[in-house]
């Protein structure tokens, strides 16, 4: 099923604001944090879509925002969907879906670790990659590297430096 | 005697560094004996945060970064990026790189999977079996270094094709090199696969479920064990697959239930025996001609988000590219299988005995930097 019927039947089946986003790639649906769940959910549970996997999820830091993407991808009809959504930097929430793809756990994990995104109704959101006494999340644009981690000193050398001004 | 024994859940430890984790991995068991009761694994010992530097790097400038990703498929790794990236700017690759692509892919592809079967062997007490298939991936290692010369981490791959063209008698040596692989396989199983006592630790351990695999979004040999029969390579071709013949090993519960680890290791084996068949494929087919595109010095890709995904020996492979019409990209996100075959493990681990633990990691061919990237 291409995109944009995906989309009408969504739209249709659904009491919420959905958009397209037409970029150079594929199509895109955009959804409100408060419909995500919703919306996920439908995509899952309608025989006609049946996203049976959660393919990959990651998040964009884009100026005051969080750009939140969800792969779905369904084995039975062999169709895939990139849903987006807005949240917040500062404070930026979203409903976990856990619930929905148990295989979700550690890419929202690694979500909030990365970017710092909270995942509502997540059973165990805490840092994957990074210790748990990290301050900050790298993926931000904004991200400072901290120049000592627990006393050991992380500043660049002199030879890093003469890299770094090229 | 006759007396109830009193036993108690004890947490213990296993692993950054111990031999049956493959790589640095850290488990916290709980156990009741031998029985674990819970398995938490403990992951980012490797994260060399490769998506932030993918960020930094220019587009052609990643492509080493790339190989890092999986140390054991560096091929393969170059190739999922550098398809990224050409259908982002819409390069055709030249049609001898497609072919060279799938050639050296595949040769990555058997001695990525001898590395799974022998680490599996040898977590299982069988040693022997790993020292051989280090000796056949090693003449594997000897045909790259001849396209490429490097023996782990190639770089071979470029934006718009191949680095290098292969010796003018490379085809011959990948031929003759398949004909004394064959044979060795079938000393190899005779050892190994038909082995009952190997049989019998594997069927049966931690079978994964059709709905689970797919919920826990399992890709690659560990989603086909359990009798989902679905290939990137078929389902989605890419490069020159639609135009050769193979079949998709699946799982069917050869020793035991659909989906345990005898059936996820015996995929990988079959994968193996279906590589071959596409090599010798390529030896007939592939065309002389252009090894590269013409590809202009700074890429930049028109703006938006794009995801790519092509089937590596670990499983699907994604890259989620957002760009910015910049010489870099504005955000990298490699979604690998090995980091999605490390989630099931809580799920799969209660109720196993230690050992069958070590079992369920070598079945799942969990390879530590690209679970960490």
């Amino acid at each position: 099923m291409d995109i944009k019927t995906i989309f009408e039947s969504l739209s249709t089946a659904l009491d919420l604001e959905i958009s397209l986003i037409e970029d150079s790639y594929e199509i895109k649906i955009k959804v409100a944090p408060e419909g995500l769940h919703q919306l996920l959910a439908r995509c899952k549970q309608d025989p006609e879509l049946a996203f049976d996997a959660l393919t990959n999820q990651t998040g964009i830091h884009v100026d005051e925002s969080i750009q939140l993407y969800y792969v779905l991808y369904s084995y039975s009809h062999h169709h895939e969907l990139m849903v987006n959504c807005e949240v917040p930097l500062e404070g930026g929430e979203a409903p976990s879906v856990v619930d929905l793809w148990p295989g979700a756990d550690w890419l929202e994990r690694e979500t909030y670790d990365l970017l710092g995104v909270q995942f509502t109704g997540h059973p165990d959101l805490k840092r994957i990659m990074l210790p748990e006494d990290w301050e900050g999340h790298p993926l931000r644009k904004d991200y400072v590297f901290p120049e000592s981690y627990q006393g050991i000193d992380n500043r660049p050398s002199e030879i890093t430096k003469s890299f770094q001004q090229k | 005697m006759g007396k109830q024994l009193r036993t108690e859940v004890m947490t213990i430890n296993m692993g950054p560094q111990h031999p049956s984790t493959h790589g640095v991995i850290r488990f916290i068991i709980k156990t009741d004996g031998e029985i674990v009761h819970e398995c938490e694994p403990d992951v980012g010992y490797l994260h060399r945060s490769i998506e932030k530097i993918g960020e930094l790097m220019t587009w052609q400038g990643f492509v080493p970064f790339t190989d890092r990703v999986d140390y054991l498929a560096s091929m393969n790794a170059n190739w999922a990026y550098c398809t990224a990236v050409e259908s982002m700017i819409g390069t055709v690759v030249p049609r001898r790189a497609e072919f060279l692509r799938v050639m050296v892919g595949e040769l990555n592809r058997i001695s990525s999977h001898l590395i799974a079967i022998g680490a599996t062997s040898m977590d299982l007490g069988g040693f022997t079996p790993f020292i051989q298939l280090l000796r056949e991936r090693e003449y594997i290692n000897d045909l790259l270094e001849m396209a490429c010369g490097a023996r782990l981490t190639y770089n071979y791959m470029c934006i718009g094709g191949v680095l290098y063209d292969v010796p003018a008698n490379w085809n011959e040596k990948v031929a003759e090199f398949l004909t004394h692989f064959e044979l060795a396989m079938e000393q190899m199983n005779r050892l190994i696969s038909y082995n009952r006592i190997f049989i019998n630790r594997m069927a049966n351990v931690a079978p994964v479920s059709r709905e689970q695999a797919i919920g826990y979004n399992l890709v690659g040999p560990n989603l086909r064990g359990s009798g989902v029969q679905f290939d990137l390579r078929k389902n989605h071709p890419y490069s020159v697959y639609p135009e050769l013949e193979f079949d998709i090993p699946y799982g069917q519960g050869r020793e035991g239930q659909v989906g345990d680890s005898y059936d996820r290791y015996y995929v990988r084996l079959e994968e193996i025996r279906e590589s071959i068949k596409i090599i010798r494929q390529c030896i007939k087919m592939i065309p002389e001609g252009d090894i590269q595109a013409k590809v202009k010095n700074s890429i930049k890709p028109p703006k938006g988000v794009f995801h790519s995904k092509t089937e590596t020996p670990r499983g699907e492979t994604g890259y989620l590219i957002e760009s910015n019409e910049k010489t870099s990209a504005y955000r990298i996100k490699i979604r690998t299988g090995s980091f999605t075959a490390m989630s099931i493990i809580p799920e799969l681990a209660p109720g196993l005995f230690i050992a069958d633990l070590i079992a369920l990691i070598g079945s799942l061919d969990v390879v530590a930097p690209e679970l960490d990237r």
